[in-house]
Parts: C-alpha cells; sequence; structure tokens
C-alpha cells in the first residue's frame, strides 16, 4: 500500500506524473490501469483517514475498497472541472460517517479497537504502552465531541488536510469550516482538561458525552 | 465570564493555535492577549492540547508507515470493477434485445392512431351525425351522458328530414379526409 502521506490533496502536480483529470478521462476512455494508478496515488490516506473513523484496519480496508468501487461506478458523473481528491474523500469520508452511524444505532460495545496490532504499535519499540494510552486517550475526547465538529478536527489536525480542502471534502464553506474547527478546538481542550485535572495519570474513564450533532455530506 | 471580546478572541485563539489565523488578524489577538490575563490562560491551555493532537497525529502516521507494507486494495477493486462491468454489459444487451419489440410496439401504436383518426373522421357523429361503430347513439345523443335526456326535437334526432343519405359523409356520400370539412360548428375539428 502506498505511503499516506500528509499535505495537499493534488499529490502529484509538480511532480511531473500524469494529473488526476487526466487519468480520470483515460479511465471515462476504458483504460482501467488509469485507475489503478488513482488508486494507488490515494489509498493510503485514504485507508488512514477511514482508520481514524472506524478504528479498525479490516474494515478500514473494505470501506477503502468500497469507496474506489463508488467512485468507480460514478465516474461518469464526476464534473472534471472540479478537483478529484477531494471528491473522492467526500465519498469514503460519508461512507465512514454512515458505518459509524450503524454502529452506533446497533449498539455495538466495542467502538474501537484497543489491540496493538491494529493500532500500528511497532512492538520492537521501547514501551508502547505510553503510546497506546496517548492514543486511547485522545480518541476517548474525541469521541465526547459531536461529530459535525469531530469530522473537522480530525481531518485537520490528524490527517493535516488544510481548511480550503475539508471545505471540499465537507461541501461546505470555508468560513464554516473554520469555525467548526475554533469551536472543535475549544471543546476539544476544555474536555481534556477536565479529564487530566480528575483522573490519575494513565486511567481511563467513559468517554463524555455532548449531544451530537450529525450531517451528511452531500456527493 | 468573559466579555464579547473574549469569546471573539477565543475562537480565534484556536485557530491562532493551529496556524489557522490569517497574519493580518493574528496582531489584534495579540494586542488582546497581552492586556487579558483569562485569555492568556486559555491560550497556553490551547497550545497544551493542540500539542497533545500534533503527538496523535504523529503516532498515528508512523502506525500508517508500519502498515505501508500492505497490500494494495487495487486487486480487490479490479476484481469487483470486472463485475461491475460485467453486470452493465449485461444490462445493456438486456435492454437492446427489448429494442426491436419495443420498435414494434411503437409502430404498431402508430399505425392504430392513424387508423383510428382516419376512422373517426370518416364516421364521426358529429361531423356525419350517424351512429358511433355500434353504439346505437347518435352524435349529440353521444355528448349527453348515458340515461340523460337530450336537448332534441323529437322523431330523427339528428339529421334534418330534408337531406338524404347520400347528402350525409358517412352516409353514403363521398368521404376524403385529405379534402376540406364541410362548413359548420366542427370545421376545425
Amino acid at each position: 500500500m502506498s505511503d499516506p502521506g500528509t499535505g495537499s490533496l493534488d499529490l502529484h502536480p509538480l511532480s511531473g506524473a500524469v494529473s488526476d483529470a487526466r487519468l480520470v478521462e483515460e479511465v471515462r476512455q476504458g483504460d482501467q490501469d488509469a485507475f489503478g494508478e488513482l488508486v494507488r496515488r490515494y489509498e493510503g490516506r485514504l485507508m488512514s483517514v477511514l482508520m481514524r473513523f472506524v478504528r479498525d484496519r479490516e474494515l478500514a480496508r473494505d470501506l477503502c475498497q468500497e469507496t474506489f468501487l463508488r467512485v468507480y461506478e460514478r465516474l461518469d458523473k464526476f464534473d472534471p472541472a472540479r478537483r478529484f481528491g477531494p471528491w473522492l474523500f467526500r465519498i469514503g469520508v460519508n461512507l465512514g460517517l454512515d458505518t459509524l452511524r450503524k454502529r452506533k444505532r446497533r449498539r455495538w460495545p466495542l467502538f474501537f479497537s484497543d489491540s496493538p496490532s491494529e493500532l500500528g504499535i511497532d512492538p520492537a519499540s521501547p514501551d508502547p504502552r505510553e503510546h497506546l494510552d496517548l492514543q486511547q486517550e485522545v480518541r476517548q475526547v474525541l469521541d465526547g465531541i459531536p461529530e459535525q465538529y469531530r469530522t473537522v478536527l480530525v481531518l485537520r489536525d490528524l490527517e493535516n488536510f488544510s481548511t480550503s480542502e475539508i471545505a471540499a471534502i465537507l461541501d461546505r464553506k470555508e468560513a464554516t469550516i473554520r469555525w467548526r474547527l475554533a469551536e472543535a478546538r475549544t471543546r476539544f481542550q476544555r474536555i481534556w482538561e477536565r479529564r487530566q485535572s480528575v483522573k490519575p495519570p494513565h486511567t481511563l474513564g467513559a468517554p463524555e458525552q455532548e449531544p451530537e450533532g450529525s450531517e451528511h455530506v452531500g456527493e | 465570564m468573559w466579555g464579547s471580546d473574549c469569546d471573539t478572541i477565543r475562537l480565534r485563539l484556536a485557530l491562532m493555535a493551529g496556524h489557522d489565523l490569517p497574519r493580518s488578524e493574528e496582531a489584534e489577538v495579540e494586542r488582546h492577549l497581552a492586556g487579558c490575563v483569562d485569555c492568556r490562560r486559555h491560550w497556553a491551555a490551547l497550545g497544551q492540547s493542540q500539542h497533545v493532537l500534533e503527538q496523535a497525529r504523529v503516532l498515528s502516521a508512523t502506525a500508517s508507515m508500519s502498515a505501508a507494507g500492505e497490500a494494495s486494495v487495487w486487486s480487490g477493486v479490479s476484481r469487483e470493477m470486472a463485475r461491475l462491468d460485467e453486470r452493465r454489459s449485461e444490462r445493456r444487451r438486456n435492454w437492446r434485445s427489448l429494442l426491436p419489440a419495443g420498435a414494434v410496439g411503437a409502430a404498431c401504436l402508430t399505425v392504430g392512431m392513424i387508423v383510428g383518426d382516419l376512422w373517426l373522421v370518416a364516421g364521426s357523429p358529429v361531423v356525419g351525425g350517424g351512429d358511433m361503430a355500434g353504439s346505437g347513439r347518435t352524435g349529440q345523443a353521444l355528448m349527453a351522458p348515458r340515461g340523460a335526456t337530450p336537448n332534441l326535437p323529437v322523431g330523427n334526432m339528428s339529421r334534418p328530414a330534408t337531406r338524404s343519405d347520400a347528402e350525409w359523409p358517412g352516409r353514403g356520400g363521398p368521404v376524403d379526409p385529405l379534402q376540406p370539412r364541410a362548413s359548420g360548428p366542427y370545421r376545425n375539428y
């Protein structure tokens, strides 16, 4: 699988590689290998984003595959004047959020996996528990933030998308995204501080639930 | 409780903590910070939580790197794409197989409409005043619902006694649907 990478959604604009728009056009003309190139270009980043939402590597992999299939199915409807990356991630993020909502409706007790292999902790590192605790703690704080803010926070601060890219992915105005980001960081800080002040170190408590806002991103 | 200035500044502080505030706005925020202890405290707390998020990002990026050796999803995707294409072409084939039947149906409908129109012109009770194909009702009588008493003179209900059958179209008189119809209220029918 390709390196998830960090940064812009235009992954190869200056490297001399074929542009996304060109590859999309080739796929439309029946070249499946061009779609393979798009898959390899985006799968790492998409897997990383999906893992943030579902926290289960196998499920994230299935969703990743499903996202690319949906993209392939709807490629005729894609407006080539727009950027391919945000469109792909919009479909992926929607799939991730839908899966989370279905899980919540079914009241699955295991909201995320604690297994080190799924978290990708290297067993050879000196003490993976410390990292595990921090990751778990961050996850639990994130779970206490309503979805519409959490999604923006995850995409910006954990996945390093720019606010304009998030606006394109979530199909919202950039001003809305910036406002939600500010609100999300404030809420994260508040919950984080509260948890740190009431708990002894390395003790995990139940997530603090706040009223959950729900939205679905338009495709 | 903070003033409304502090509320606004705190939203900007949250953006500034992640370098998302335009530089032009930073100066104003910094001026406010210089004179507001509460906001300075909040700024410090935001810095800490932002640092935690940054650490979590780096850790999971490392985890993703270790998972980077994982097989690509392309093999699974391409398999499903082949299935999808097969289903699509099957649907297209099915649709094409229906084309001749649809064309025949459309042709039948068109012929039926033309024949029906000719028949109506030829035997129309409103033009000819005769019986509608075995309905037993005459032209004006057809206008009224069955059972209602038409406002017609008693006797031969729809044609004047002075005309012979040969003078009436549809009653033995010559009918040419391509020719303009006889004068009367239904001329432009």
